[in-house]
């Protein structure tokens, strides 16, 4: 008998969610590292890349053709975070608002957990969701960095990879409240998924634009990538902010949630 | 308020208007409801009328507009997740994840309600006759509910609260099932079932609560309930009789007349109707229990209208 059985539940009831999830982010993770090879050691093509627009150099961060640029402007800049963000939006959305839907919440509640446990234990089978997913895209990064000698530090994917489970928790933790406050699938995934491609949007178009600057202060995927984690290493203040961001949010659907009728 | 420790449930002016709900009539209106412990109620209305509400209010589920109420001596509104432990509840609705074997499914629940005695859980799956090897989603309905109920019983709450439980289960289950709230009665645990069929509570329940439109509008012991009593006949005649044949019997009231057949509600002795009725050429007679809608019309109809 476990301690948190409805997080465990939820684990082995999405067991093939994992193992696809997993697959989904190891097999575009390793399409796109792999490309870094074809491209080093084809000056051409490296050549051509400069050659593009300058708003498409700046939106992919084109300039640094590092492995670390590399990895930054095409697995951990655009195809993970995306799809990462997607599996959020997709897996809180069906754990909370969607079971809420179905009538399963109800038969939860009928039981010695409270609301708050019954949300936290979701969202923590989430965040195992996460940190599963991302340790896979690292574990792929990762060997193709030794196998085309990238040169990125191993600690640098490590941080990397925390900070990618902290963008998912963001829009995990922004999904679980929008589910708590309207308790509707569907307006849930609208609303979440909207605020995803504005974050993607916010981040770009501040890269383009010095006016519009101040739009990237607010899009997670700033403080998730702009740092540049693969050079630097993990950067402490926007690492908080991804994670204050999401306990704020999880706690405003605690909020929500420990206030309202449960539907339907 | 003083709270008193002999009834498991009391609920005190409990309505609910729903959001959106406009201007009409709540869902729930102003219900004062005692059920002693020990006690087995019968929670009848038709579809719509306040039932389901009623049951989502007393778990917690929703939150009243206006209102209070106290299950097994506690305040619902302040009662702790652990107070639950004390209650079994089957949803009119039962919905439970249903990607996974019948049997992973009651382990996990019964880990949730923080461990069951194992022979309990088995004698129920078997009285039942639950397919445990099976998936969820591949039960029918009748399959489902009785999940449902192992679920429900299988801790021996205190109170169970069941919605509609014997929908969709065939009519030995049905038996089985009033076989498991006669024991539980047995056992000094309260029942409190919602229906919309008076004869699948009547020969369990102590007494029967009637919701209509929201409101209570009858609760009483099940032995004085009148409209137990009441029976809807009809008659059909060789030839034609007068119209006012029927017009004035006692406890006999007409709701459809041709010249060679009549129809209506009967409550009380039926010696009149059947003296009245052999002076004419009886070709078939034929009594049964009315649904409650037609009850409704016939006893609350002064609810109808104060509701219209």
């Amino acid at each position: 008998m476990s301690r948190y059985p409805l997080l465990f539940q939820t684990v082995r009831e999405n067991r093939r969610g994992f193992v696809a999830w997993g697959a989904i982010l190891a097999a575009i993770a390793a399409l796109y590292t792999a490309f870094f090879r074809q491209y080093a050691d084809n000056p051409d093509l490296a050549a051509s890349l400069t050659q593009l627009p300058e708003w498409m150099q700046k939106t992919f961060s084109f300039q640094d053709m590092s492995g670390a640029g590399w990895l930054t402007s095409t697995t951990y800049g655009l195809v993970v975070p995306i799809a990462t963000v997607i599996m959020a939006v997709t897996f809180v959305g069906r754990v909370l608002p969607g079971d809420e839907e179905a009538g399963i919440v109800d038969l939860y509640l009928a039981y010695p957990l409270s609301r708050t446990r019954l949300v936290l234990e979701r969202f923590g089978a989430f965040v195992l969701l996460a940190c599963f997913t991302s340790t896979i895209v690292a574990l792929v990064v990762a060997g193709f960095n030794v196998g085309f000698d990238m040169g990125v530090a191993p600690a640098h994917i490590a941080g990397m990879t925390v900070v990618l489970v902290l963008l998912a928790t963001v829009y995990g933790a922004l999904t679980l409240l929008v589910g708590c406050l309207t308790g509707r699938r569907g307006l849930t995934s609208a609303v979440a998924g909207a605020a995803g491609a504005a974050g993607y949007m916010f981040d770009a178009l501040g890269k383009q634009f010095d006016e519009a600057s101040f739009l990237r202060t607010i899009s997670p995927f700033y403080h998730y990538i702009g740092p540049r984690p693969l050079h630097e290493g993990l950067d402490p203040g926007h690492t908080v902010v991804l994670a204050g961001t999401s306990a704020v949010l999880v706690l405003l659907g605690l909020w929500a949630f420990n206030r309202r009728d449960i539907q339907p | 308020m003083a709270r008193d420790s002999t009834l498991a449930i009391e609920t005190r002016g409990l309505s609910k208007r729903y959001r959106g709900q406009g201007d009409g009539p709540p869902a729930l209106d102003a219900l004062d409801l005692a059920v002693p412990r020990g006690c087995v109620v019968g929670f009848l209305g038709p579809n719509g009328a306040g039932k389901t509400t009623t049951i989502r209010l007393l778990l917690d589920l929703l939150r009243p507009t206006s209102g209070a109420c106290t299950v097994l001596g506690t305040d619902v509104a302040r009662a702790p997740a652990r107070w639950r432990q004390k209650l079994g509840y089957l949803a009119g609705d039962f919905a439970v994840p249903d990607r996974l074997p019948v049997d992973e499914l009651l382990r996990f629940l019964a880990d949730l309600r923080g461990g069951v005695d194992r022979a309990r859980l088995d004698e129920l799956c078997e009285r039942l006759g639950v397919h445990r090897s099976k998936t969820v989603h591949a039960l029918s309905k009748g399959n489902k509910q009785k999940v449902g109920l192992v679920q429900a019983f299988m801790h021996e709450p205190e109170l169970l609260i069941l919605d509609e439980p014997t929908s969709g289960l065939d009519p030995l289950l049905q038996h089985t099932f009033l076989d498991l709230v006669r024991e539980a009665k047995a056992r000094g645990q309260t029942v409190f079932m919602s229906s919309h069929v008076l004869s699948e509570v009547q020969s369990v329940a102590d007494r029967i609560a009637i919701v209509r439109q929201g409101r209570l509008v009858e609760y009483t012991d099940v032995d004085k309930l009148e409209i137990l009593h009441t029976h809807k006949v009809s008659i059909t005649f060789g030839a034609p009789v007068p119209d006012h044949a029927f017009a004035a019997i006692e406890g006999f009231a007409v709701s459809r007349h041709t010249p060679t057949s009549v129809e209506g509600l009967l409550t009380g002795p039926a010696d009149a109707l059947i003296k009245a009725a052999a002076e004419h050429e009886v070709v078939q007679f034929r009594s049964r229990e009315p649904d409650l809608e037609e009850v409704f019309l016939r006893h609350y109809s002064d609810v109808d209208q104060e509701g219209a």
